[in-house]
């Protein structure tokens, strides 16, 4: 008897500490249900309870699952007895392989099929933003910093490539200038080395003591500010600039030619009227105190459009129903901006409407006669350049033009430079202004007195031709080298006067000229830019001459009178006099 | 089973109402089988001293295989403790509430536990991703996974 230890059917009362029902030795439930105890504590259960609690504990969380299997008590593990062959193991353990092995394959499939799309996508964009930079650029730059095979592109060539169609879309999509969409190109792409194939061969060639004597005699005489400026400094500086100066312009132009604001004309315009619908609104009926509010906008330089009414708003949110998500944020910063840059044209419009708005009113003190001759009564001129505008719009809105459009800007600049370049073959001034410098025809070693011969390396090198000898034609495709350390060969022959002005000279130019690689080459890039922002400049003259066509025709329309020939005279009630002429 | 969950919770409170609560805790109310409201207080020295707070049990049919739906309530002038672990819509963090939530506890016992937690709060401030949680919370927080990361507070 002393050894024996009891066991949970020697307990007087039974608790179950999962159900919390007692059960009396000397009552047991009939049939009996069995007890246990699990552990190494007082704590006892029904077994059916504690499996359950078990079973669905596993159901949830690995920890949970975890806690079921051991006393809550004493912290015992529980162990569990079942039939649990090696064949269960097997399945249960193949199952779960198989699981895994099944959500791999989905992770996998789907991973392949995004690969696949995006890759091809990707592949598409690089291969576009490639031909993009090569239009722009010129093929001699192109082949210089990247060339047609892919195998020799620096790594950020695929990154930049591929982005090219991206910015060019969202610039496009941004303003309706198509200006600002080549400025990633020339803030990209200039700081880039050439491919290092052609830098070999440009070593290798420049290496040679007697052509790098010839480089530095040479590179001498040249002026210290070149022409045309970096891409960087046209990127940053000469483009925004010249931007914002022909929107001025433009806009003069645009209001002297209809007479009256154009909501469209105005980049931007459908920013500053979204804003100004409060305004309107709580300007709703006119009097004094709007026509208070009107001067105080005049001040701020804006709300001269939103006072043309409800028809024209309408027109430029419909005009610009596709750019609006990308504007709302992208032009709050440009809206700004241009309220400074429209300042001058609010007085004239804004105070006629007032007027027009109010009815017939005293004179404003603000009104101001200093409008366009053809201009008998500006509200109804504003009215029809609504209707034309209407009416042009209906083709313009759509996002495919918008995209195409943008995508095109590369072709267009390529085209556009091609044209320059025919053009200059006829004007020398021109020819400076474009810095023409290489030629198709140089290759053929032509030294006659055609007008390639000066757009050879000899004017790159400083406008010297007669300094540098034939030589030089050796490599045509090739432009004039980097200037290492190893092109120096003959820098301890120069007098040290020469050694400062050469190194004077090279740090202006680095500073203004940008890269050698770039500013020594054929500026493809620059009458390609110039290009541009003449076809920017013509589409939108044609676009004015559209609208201004389409608004004459508007107001010379009238409607053809006859007369009654063919009706009854009897049928018509005519006055006395009438019968009196016959 | 549902049976086991109702007589096991009318046990409970047949003994609660026999043998009364803890000090602090007082049952509010418990109508049925599936709700019950009881404040609880903070005895001795503590930041929530005199405050009192009202704490809900919400029991399903798997109790007390699983745990019930326990929060403090924010309604009717009421308000959640300020507590590290305790949103501001009345949602606690505890583990026992959670997956270390055993069948051996009572209600009582998780009246208790919590109690001691706000008793042992050294500042009152609520989680720091308070305000995040009580925008897309369930309405019940047992649907909520926490993580219980710490668990000295």
């Amino acid at each position: 008897m002393t050894s024996r230890v009891p066991t949970v059917e020697d307990l007087r009362v039974k608790l179950c500490y999962i159900c919390r029902e007692e059960e009396l030795y000397d009552d047991r439930s009939d049939p009996p249900t069995p007890w246990t105890h699990p552990c190494k504590c007082t704590l006892v259960a029904h077994e059916a309870c504690l499996l359950k609690w078990i079973q669905t504990s596993q159901g949830t969380s690995a920890r949970a699952a975890v806690n079921s299997l051991k006393c809550p008590q004493c912290g015992a593990q529980y162990e569990l007895e079942s039939k649990h062959p090696v064949l269960l193991k097997f399945l249960a353990t193949g199952n779960k392989a198989l699981q895994q092995l099944g959500r791999l394959f989905t992770l996998f499939g789907v991973a392949t099929f995004v690969g696949v799309v995006s890759s091809g996508v990707y592949i598409i964009m690089t291969g576009y933003g490639a031909w993009a930079l090569k239009k722009f650029i010129g093929k001699e730059m192109f082949d210089l910093l990247l060339t047609a095979d892919p195998a020799n592109w620096p790594y950020a060539a695929y990154f930049n490539l591929p982005l090219m169609s991206i910015s060019l879309v969202l610039s496009r999509l941004q303003n309706t200038s198509s200006i600002p969409a080549i400025i990633p190109i020339l803030l990209l792409w200039p700081p880039s080395p050439p491919v290092k194939v052609r830098q070999q061969l440009l070593q290798e060639y420049w290496t040679n003591p007697s052509n790098a004597r010839r480089l530095a005699m040479s590179a001498l005489p040249a002026p210290a500010i070149a022409w045309p400026p970096s891409p960087f400094a046209v990127g940053l500086f000469f483009i925004p600039l010249a931007r914002n100066l022909y929107r001025i312009l433009y806009a003069k132009l645009a209001l002297w030619v209809l007479g009256a604001k154009a909501a469209s004309l105005l980049p931007s315009s459908a920013m500053r009227m979204r804003r100004n619908v409060a305004n309107v609104r709580r300007n709703g009926n006119g009097g004094h105190e709007e026509r208070e509010q009107q001067q105080q906008q005049q001040h701020a330089g804006q709300g001269h459009q939103n006072q043309q009414g409800e028809g024209v708003r309408q027109v430029v949110w419909q005009w610009n129903i596709f750019p609006l998500m990308v504007r709302i944020r992208a032009n709050v910063g440009e809206v700004i901006q241009q309220e400074g840059d429209n300042n001058d044209n609010a007085p004239n419009g804004n105070a006629q409407q007032a007027q027009e708005l109010n009815g017939p009113v005293v004179a404003d003190p603000n009104a101001n006669n200093a409008n366009g001759p053809e201009e008998g009564n500006p509200a109804v001129a504003a009215a029809v350049i609504e209707a034309a505008e209407q009416q042009i719009e209906v083709n313009t809105t759509s996002l495919g033009r918008q995209i195409g459009g943008a995508l095109l800007i590369p072709a267009i600049s390529s085209w556009m430079g091609s044209i320059l370049l025919r053009l200059s073959w006829h004007s020398g001034l021109l020819r400076d202004f474009l810095a023409i410098k290489h030629t198709p025809m140089a290759s053929g070693g032509g030294t006659g007195g055609g007008w390639w011969n000066i757009g050879s390396w000899s004017s790159m090198m400083g406008g010297n031709a007669g300094g540098v000898p034939g030589g030089m034609l050796l490599f045509p495709s090739l432009p004039p080298p980097p200037l290492g350390q190893w092109s120096y060969s003959s820098w301890e022959g120069l007098t040290p006067w020469d050694q400062v002005k050469l190194a004077l000279k090279l740090t202006l130019q680095s500073a203004w000229g940008g890269t050698r690689t770039w500013a020594e080459s054929d500026p493809v890039w620059w009458r390609n830019s110039i290009g541009l922002g003449l076809f920017v400049v013509a589409k939108d003259c044609l676009q004015l001459l559209h609208l201004w066509l389409t608004k004459r025709e508007l107001e010379t329309r009238r409607v053809k009178n006859r007369d009654f020939a063919g009706v009854d005279v009897d049928e018509l009630d005519l006055i006395p006099s009438w019968s009196d002429r016959t | 089973m549902a049976s086991i969950s109702s007589r096991r919770l009318a046990k409970e409170l047949t003994e609660i109402k026999l043998e009364g609560c803890p000090v602090g805790i007082k049952l509010v109310k418990a109508d049925d089988l599936e709700t019950w409201w009881f404040t609880i207080e903070v005895m001795g020295d503590s930041l929530y001293q005199g405050e009192a707070f009202t704490l809900q049990f919400r029991f399903d049919s798997s109790y007390p295989i699983s745990a019930p739906a326990v929060q403090f309530v924010v309604t009717d002038g009421r308000q959640a403790p300020i507590h590290p672990h305790v949103y501001s819509n009345g949602h606690i963090c505890a583990s026992i509430l959670g997956n270390e939530w055993s069948p051996v506890l009572s209600v009582v016992a998780v009246c208790v536990t919590l109690q001691s937690m706000l008793g042992s709060c050294k500042k009152k401030e609520r989680p720091v991703d308070n305000d995040r949680y009580v925008r897309h919370a369930p309405e019940n927080p047992k649907k909520t996974r926490f993580h219980y990361d710490d668990d000295t507070v």
